[in-house]
Parts: C-alpha cells; structure tokens; sequence
C-alpha cells in the first residue's frame, strides 16, 4: 500500500520535496514511516524531528488532518492513501 | 507627568474646523490603558442607536497605547475606533502597524478624535505638537499610493506616516479601510469610509519627542528578557521571519479548515500553488518590519510578468490569500497579489472584499444573482480575471460593484439568500473554518466586532500547538479558553503592540514591561482585568445599538451542513455546547454583561 508524506516550511527546506509516496505495509505505524523518512532524509532531518525516539517539541505529525496526538501516537496503524504532515512550529494570522 | 503616555490627546472638530488639545487623565489610562480601550472610552459618551454612521454623527478615534513608541517589543501599532460601523452597524474597531502610531507620540499626542463633517476635502498635519487641517481637493480622487507620495512632498518631510483612504473610502464603500505607509492597513469594519463621510482624505504625523519612562533601567533589563524570548521561540524567530503569514495555508488547509468556495468546503486541493513556500520561492524580493519588531513577518513581493504583474507590493498575507483566492475558488497566486495590491491602492480590506466576491460567485453558482446586474463579467468561481475586476469596481461601485460595496450580509439579503453571507454581526468571517476548529466557532460568534480571528486567536492552541495543544474537534473548556485569549488581546490592543509577540510573551511579561513604562504598581491581575474591562465595555456598547445574544451565532452552513470532502469531512461546529458556559464564564446574561459584572469592573 501507499501513503502520502507532505512536508511543510522549514521541514520543506531539508526535504527539498513538497510531498512523496511512501511504499508501505499494513503492519506499518506512523514510527515506521518516520524511520523510513529518517534513513531517506538523512541525520539533519532527523535532528530537525526527532528527540530520540519521540517526535521533537513543536514538531506535529498529522494524519487525514488528525494530530497523531489524538491518535495512537507514533504507534499509529497506517491505512492505505493515508495522507501524513509534518508540520514544524509556525504561526500566522 | 505621566510616563508611558503624551498625556494629550487632539480633537478635531471638522464642521467648524476647530482644533482642541484635551488632556490624557490618568485615572482614565489605568482603567483603559490606551489604544482600542481609549478609544472606546472617548466614543462611549454620547451613543445613540439611531446615528448614520456616514453622518456627522459618528466620531472617529486613532489611540496609541502606554508602549506604543517605547522599546517593548512589536510597540508599533495604533488602534482605530469608530463610533458606529458602516459595515456592522456596531461599533467599529480595526488595529494596523507600521510607524503611524509611534511617530503619533513622536508629534506630541497619545490619540486623536475627529468629529462632523468638513465642506471640502482636507487632511491633518500633526508634526511636532502643531497640528492643522490643511486643503485636500488635490489629493481627492487618488489613490493611498498617490495620495502617501504628495502629501510628503508638500509638508517636505519624507519622513513623516501617512495614514490615509483611497477611492473606495471616498466612494464611501462599506468595507473600506485605512492605509499607512502604503502596505498597513487599518483593515476591519470599514473606518476608511467613516473618513470618506467626513471629507478627510489623511492624517500626517512626523515627530521627534520621545516617550517618556518611568523605570528606564527596569524597562531596559524586561526588554531584553522579552527580546530574549522572541529569539528563541522557534514561531517569532523563524516561522513568521522566513515565510510570513502565508505560511498557514498549507497548515489550515492540511486540517480541513482552509475555506474554500465561498465556505462550501475546508479543503483546496491546489492550496500548495498559493501557499508561503511558493510566494517564498517565487514572489519574495524582501522582507519587511513594522517600526520597534524584531520579528519582521513582512513580504516584499512581485508578479514579474504576465496580466497580473505588479513591480513592488507588500504581502499577501494568509488572510488574504484565502480571501482572494481558496474562499474564490482560486488558485493562481498573481492574481491574488495583485488584488491584494489594488486593495492597498484602493483601500479596501481583502477580508471582507474577498469574501463578498465570493458570496456573489456563490450567488451566480445557484442562480440567484442574474446577468443582467453583472454587466458582462463573468462572476464564476475560479475567474481570476473577473475576481480582480470586482476589486475595482468595488472600489468605484460601478456595475455589479455597487452591490459588492454593500458587503456580503447586505449583498446576500438583497438577492434573497442571506444564508450565503459568511459573516457574523456583518463582518466577514476569515480564513479558519470552526467546523473543523471547534474554538474558533465560539470565538467567531462572541468577538465583539463580529467575525474576527483576532479577537481570541484559538487557531494557536488547537492547531499551532500554542501554548499548549488542544483537540481542535472537542468543545470542551473552549469557552474558558476563548474568554482568556479576548481578554488578552484586549490588553494587547490597548498597550499598542502586536499580538504576534504573544507567540512567545504571556501576561507576566506584558505585566513587567507595562509597569516598568508607566511606573504603575501592576500585577497580572490588574492587567487582564483591564482586558476583560475593555472586552465587556465593547461588549456593553454594541448592546446599547441593540445588540443581544441573537447575534451571537454562526451562519448556518457553518452550524447544519456538515463539511462535504477533505480532512474534515462531516463535521459541523457546535456552538451550542460552548456558549451557555462562556456566558457563565463572562458573567452575561442574554448576551449581556449583567450589572454585578459591570459593577465588578468599575463600569457601572
């Protein structure tokens, strides 16, 4: 199955890709795909991320619009289509 | 002496042309603080439900704060208040930034009041503690560009702010606004056709006093705390630095709240083309700060070619890409720069413009705005052409544009449908769907001026994450959130700074920085109960115009039909489980504070 990784502000900067499609499999969490994003991205993204093994303070991770927070967490089951972003701190308004 | 303050305020009477200086009382500055609670309390005096707010009537009020003009971080803005809105028919309130406010000090007053009428046009020049009406026929008719360029040249002081209106406020179109500098608007609720009514096209403020302080060595230690922390908070240090507002539109739309057609949907599929990375990569030349930020969200932008080129412009800002663009059903990014440009040019404000232009596309979708009043343009979703006419003929309510100058709570009711105005109180509701934010649906419907994001900011908890996360889809405790973040930003307004520093700031250290300006003994307490004062006042204002809980409320598509696709398919906002507590919290009863609150806050 496929899932689709957005990737906005700053994080857009390391990535240099707006979006991929990411090549999974049913048993895969929002963890895994980040270790896959990590081992594609590199140590920079993965020092912009990642506090060891939990997503970094500010750092949002959201799946079909849903903060994983108020999902399973990084332990969160994927589905296929799912669409995933990772959002950096920013504000507006 | 007091410090914080000028301790003068000018009144300016434009029937009889008199000029007045009135002293600030300080007694008055504590329980208001300045900026938006000053206003109101000058304009409270005489209301009557009944007055045109294109009469001579209605008053018009432009209030700095205790750190407007001081080194408290983002202290660059000004406030304006008018007695009655053209747009809402409540009172009227809109902030801008840039340097009017300080160099406002700077001239030697902490406000200026303008009442009645003038025969002829003209403008007020205010430098160094003189002020004068001077003859504007000149200027009648140009634009605020035009307009900003020869009043410097004639006072020869290329130094010097110009806050003024362009044809639309002349035009005396309900969502016009007030542009300083060119690219600083005081957007909301149309106070640009307010000064239009009154025949005055600017106000010209240049100085070189200085405001004094009462604790300079305290002020210099908290300013370097609260600078510290704008450093390190990775929002007002690097987010809103690199891309501006326009950063949000990926954000929003990625959580289903991006308004799209009119508010027909929460998700634009091609929102990315419009989104803060691409005007990064592709529009920015420069980036800009207001007078004393260290934050600097500006754009300096360009579309180098094409139908929609524009040489220089400022923005767009996320508000106004939604406005112009998603809420229109439009993608391409020139277009919206340059409506956002002609807006400046014109003086219009991009929330409700967009907004209105979106309504009627709606309106021509179902049928109900028929041909023959479109005069030959092309009113469909999606028409960047045509959307970008509207400005103009909005401007100059030609054709189809003196429907659009009514705004979209009159336009949707003259054509039969007002269930198509997205707008609460009349005012255009921005860029955040509370379908899918459930806070922001109680913040829309109870922020005094009607439909305002900034009255009580829940986008920040619930989906910034600031300054803690909480669920966007629960109602949960949102009442008690939306009351805190009003009353803050009602301190916000009333000291003259700008509510982004509060990405980073809380009350502590508004409270450090605002006692060591004034010298006053504040603590926290005192601080947000001036808020909350201010908040109630407003409140109790728009109450004596016959506002009631009745016009607490969301349009109905927003409350009845659940959002059709994207991340927040099915949902619906339910205000209704939030607003009997945020009554209670307030102290109101049917929508009005109660006379124990009003006694409580010293208003009675």
């Amino acid at each position: 199955m496929k899932v689709v990784v957005k990737f906005l502000a700053t994080i857009r900067m390391i990535t240099e890709e707006s979006s991929i499609e990411l090549l999974c499999t049913p048993q895969d969490t929002a963890g895994i795909v980040m270790q896959k994003l990590i081992e594609k991205f590199g140590m920079k993204f993965k020092q912009a991320i990642m506090s060891g093994t939990k997503l970094k303070s500010g750092i949002k991770m959201i799946i079909n619009g849903r903060d994983i927070d108020y999902l399973n967490g990084l332990d969160t089951q994927l589905n296929d289509g799912d669409v995933i972003v990772i959002i950096p701190p920013i504000a507006g308004g | 002496m007091m410090s914080g303050y000028i301790g003068k305020i000018l009144e300016v009477d434009l029937s009889s042309g008199k000029l007045s200086d009135i002293p600030l009382d300080e007694s008055i500055a504590r329980k208001f603080l300045g900026g938006k609670g000053l206003g109101l309390k000058i304009i409270s005096d005489d209301i009557k439900p009944d007055i045109d707010p294109l009469g001579s009537d209605n008053t018009i009020v432009f209030a700095t704060g205790p750190a407007t003009g001081t080194t408290f971080p983002t202290g660059g803005r000004y406030h304006v208040i008018t007695k009655k809105s053209p747009l809402t028919g409540l009172v009227g309130s809109a902030n801008s930034g840039g340097k009017w406010g300080p160099y406002l000090k700077f001239a030697g007053y902490d406000a200026v009041i303008v009442k009645g009428v003038s025969d002829t046009p003209v403008y007020l020049k205010i430098i160094n503690g003189k002020a004068q009406l001077m003859d504007a026929t000149h200027l009648w008719g140009m634009t605020t560009f035009s307009t900003t360029d020869q009043i410097l040249e004639d006072i020869g002081e290329p130094k010097a702010s110009v806050a003024c209106i362009g044809p639309a406020g002349e035009k005396l179109v309900s969502m016009a606004c007030i542009i300083n500098e060119k690219y600083r608007a005081a957007g909301r609720c149309g106070a640009g056709a307010v000064m239009g009514s009154k025949n005055l096209k600017a106000i010209v403020v240049y100085g070189t006093g200085k405001v004094p302080i009462a604790r300079p060595d305290e002020m210099k230690e908290r300013v370097k705390e609260a600078s510290d922390k704008i450093k390190k908070n990775p929002v007002t240090s690097q987010g809103l630095p690199t891309y501006g507002t326009s950063v949000l539109v990926n954000i929003i739309n990625e959580h289903g709240a991006y308004p799209t057609r009119n508010f027909q949907s929460g998700y634009f599929p091609e929102a990315d083309k419009q989104s803060g990375e691409t005007l990064a990569k592709t529009y920015l030349t420069g980036k800009k700060a207001c007078w004393g930020c260290t934050i600097g969200c500006g754009r300096i932008s360009e579309v180098s070619s094409g139908p929609f080129s524009v040489t220089k412009s400022e923005g767009p800002e996320y508000e106004t890409i939604f406005a112009f663009g998603s809420d229109c059903g439009i993608e391409d990014l020139d277009a919206i720069t340059k409506a956002n440009h002609l807006s400046n040019e014109l003086g219009l404000d991009t929330i409700s413009m967009g907004s209105t232009i979106a309504c009627a596309m709606e309106l021509v979708e179902k049928g109900l705005l028929p041909e023959s009043k479109l005069h030959g343009l092309d009113l469909k979703f999606g028409n960047a052409g045509a959307m970008v006419e509207a400005v103009w003929k909005t401007a100059y309510n030609a054709g189809i544009g003196a429907d659009l100058a009514l705004g979209s709570k009159k336009l949707a009711e003259k054509y039969g449908a007002p269930d198509l105005s997205m707008t609460v109180k009349g005012l255009e509701i921005p860029a955040y769907d509370p379908r899918a934010i459930q806070g922001m649906g109680i913040n829309y419907a109870t922020a005094n001026r009607g439909g305002c994001h900034v009255s009580g900011y829940m986008v920040s908890p619930e989906i910034l994450g600031l300054p803690e996360k909480l669920d966007p889809d629960v109602t949960k405790d949102k009442a008690q959130w939306t009351k805190t973040f009003q009353d803050f930003t009602s301190v916000v307004n009333s000291a003259g700074v700008c509510l982004f520093n509060t990405f980073a700031l809380g009350i502590p250290d508004y409270t450090g920085l605002l006692a060591s300006i004034t010298g006053w003994d504040l603590d926290d307490t005192e601080v947000l109960t001036i808020g909350e004062r201010v908040t109630n006042f407003e409140r109790l204002l728009n109450n004596r115009y016959g506002a009631d809980e009745k016009q607490d409320t969301l349009p109905k598509r927003l409350l009845k039909e659940p959002m059709p696709d994207g991340p927040a398919k099915g949902k619906i906002s339910h205000l209704s489980e939030m607003l009997p507590e945020y009554y209670k919290l307030r102290g109101w009863e049917n929508g009005k504070p109660t006379k124990n609150k009003l006694k409580e806050l010293g208003l009675s």
